[in-house]
């Protein structure tokens, strides 16, 4: 199972990059959105983990992205505390999950587990 | 005499000059590299502590391997300040066992050790940190360090101060409000307000004894508090502040009673009205019309057929457009008795109504 995470908060990044390689995933990382798409776009992952505020594309346009290639890819949604609306707007654009910071890795581990089942 | 300068003493002066501009350099070059040094060690040392919380998150004490290298650094004073900054801010990041983890790693590292010295620096902004951290990391052991802020004449200080004392005690935390003379600012209210999930019992003597202090931030802020925790039973202590000094003071009372709101409360409103500024009549006007009881159709017709100012008769029309009166509204317009004005003032709060 190939998973990418789009985030740039190096710490945040760097834990579920771990979390995930201890739980036997294959990561890719990334750390702004265009870098994201440009790598959705080549390789087959299975799910996508981005938050919503980044740099170059934000996780909305990810979403927005992935989906306009007909690509019926998970995306779990990072976002923080009061952006409900634009967390209602990635909803709209089909996003399977999203978590709220602070998060608790174990958590997103979970609700992995529920979208892609090994 | 100065005309006569030789070459060789030009020539001397020139070297001279030019010695001064290679120091120049030099000193300039060397901070240049200092600096250099400086951010690539914090880059390198932000990777490292970054690798060890992610770690620490990840895997267990046992799954762990032992970093020697970072157990060197974590002995040198700048790398510990650094680690403890980090860490103050990944715990914002995380929750569930995650903030329990990065907890551990700073009392394995003695980081308090950092934050109480921040506690004796003469910076203001240093000590805010300091406590700051020692808030973060849940040190309630450190208290009694904290308190002593609670009057520093800084606010960066003594708000910080108070939001640790409210969030290791609760509603006990805000015992220094009873001697408190500095204004707590809109935005520390809010926060402490939010760190607030419970009072006690009895929590009303305390209360009211604030509601008479003579700082005016202290008694809005506890007005704040009881509509928060609909403390009812404070109601009647509430109503007085309808004749305090401060209007501010007198807005919040007023909100405050809506909020407690009993059947009595739109009588004791009515009645005060008079006796109020405008911007109290105003905020009093929107009180009557949230609470939705006909019995105030006549307060509002007397308003808005007497009261001199147009934003009164206007609160007092769109009052009555709430409270389903609007055919007495569309006759008073169509009276041609009625003056212009009073018909304008009647269609605009009908136009917006309908919008």
């Amino acid at each position: 199972m190939l998973i990418l995470i789009a985030e740039d908060d190096e710490l945040i990044l760097k834990t579920i990059e771990h979390k995930l390689l201890k739980e036997g995933y294959e990561v890719i990382v990334t750390r702004n959105g265009k870098d994201a798409i440009d790598r959705i776009r080549d390789t087959n992952v299975d799910l996508v983990i981005s938050d919503i505020m980044m740099p170059f594309a934000s996780g909305t346009e990810i979403l927005s992205a992935i989906r306009s290639v007909g690509r019926n890819i998970p995306v779990i949604m990072l976002s923080s505390l009061g952006q409900e609306d634009v967390v209602l707007n990635a909803f709209d654009l089909g996003a399977s999950d999203f978590m709220v910071k602070p998060f608790s890795p174990t958590e997103l581990i979970l609700r992995i587990k529920r979208l892609i089942p090994k | 005499m100065f005309l006569y300068v030789s070459i060789h003493d030009l020539f001397l002066i020139f070297l001279g000059i030019l010695f001064l501009v290679l120091v120049l350099i030099g000193v300039l070059l060397s901070y240049v590299l200092y600096q250099h040094t400086v951010s690539r060690h914090m880059r390198e040392w932000s990777v490292m502590i970054e690798n060890k919380i992610a770690d620490a998150i990840v895997y267990s004490h046992e799954e762990r391997s032992s970093d020697e290298m970072f157990d060197l650094y974590s002995k040198k004073s700048p790398f510990r300040y650094l680690f403890l900054e980090k860490l103050v801010a990944s715990k914002k990041k995380f929750s569930g066992s995650a903030q329990q983890t990065i907890q551990q790693l700073f009392i394995d590292y003695n980081l308090q050790i950092e934050a109480l010295q921040k506690l004796k620096k003469k910076k203001a902004h240093l000590i805010a940190v300091g406590i700051q951290e020692l808030t973060v990391m849940e040190m309630a052991v450190y208290l009694p360090q904290i308190s002593v802020f609670l009057k520093y004449p800084s606010s960066q200080v003594y708000q910080e101060a108070q939001y640790a004392m409210v969030v290791f005690k609760g509603f006990d935390g805000l015992s220094f409000l009873n001697e408190f003379s500095y204004t707590i600012s809109d935005w520390q209210q809010l926060r402490l307000l939010r760190s607030l999930k419970t009072i006690p019992e009895d929590s009303i003597a305390p209360a009211i004894g604030w509601l008479k202090s003579r700082n005016t931030s202290v008694v809005v802020f506890t007005l704040r508090l009881l509509r928060k925790f609909q403390v009812f039973s404070v109601y009647e202590h509430v109503r007085e502040l309808l004749t305090h000094t401060s209007i501010d003071i007198r807005l919040q009372a007023v909100r405050t009673l809506q909020s407690l709101e009993n059947i009595d409360t739109v009588t004791h409103l009515t009645d005060d009205y008079g006796n109020q500024p405008a911007e109290l009549q105003l905020q009093i006007m929107k009180t009557l019309k949230r609470s939705d009881d006909k019995r105030c159709c006549d307060f509002f017709r007397f308003q808005l057929l007497n009261h001199p100012r147009a934003d009164v008769k206007l609160a007092a029309a769109e009052a009555l457009v709430s409270l389903g009166a609007k055919d007495d509204l569309l006759a008073i317009s169509g009276d041609k008795t009625s003056p212009d004005r009073l018909v304008q003032i009647i269609k605009h709060a009908l136009g917006e109504r309908l919008c």
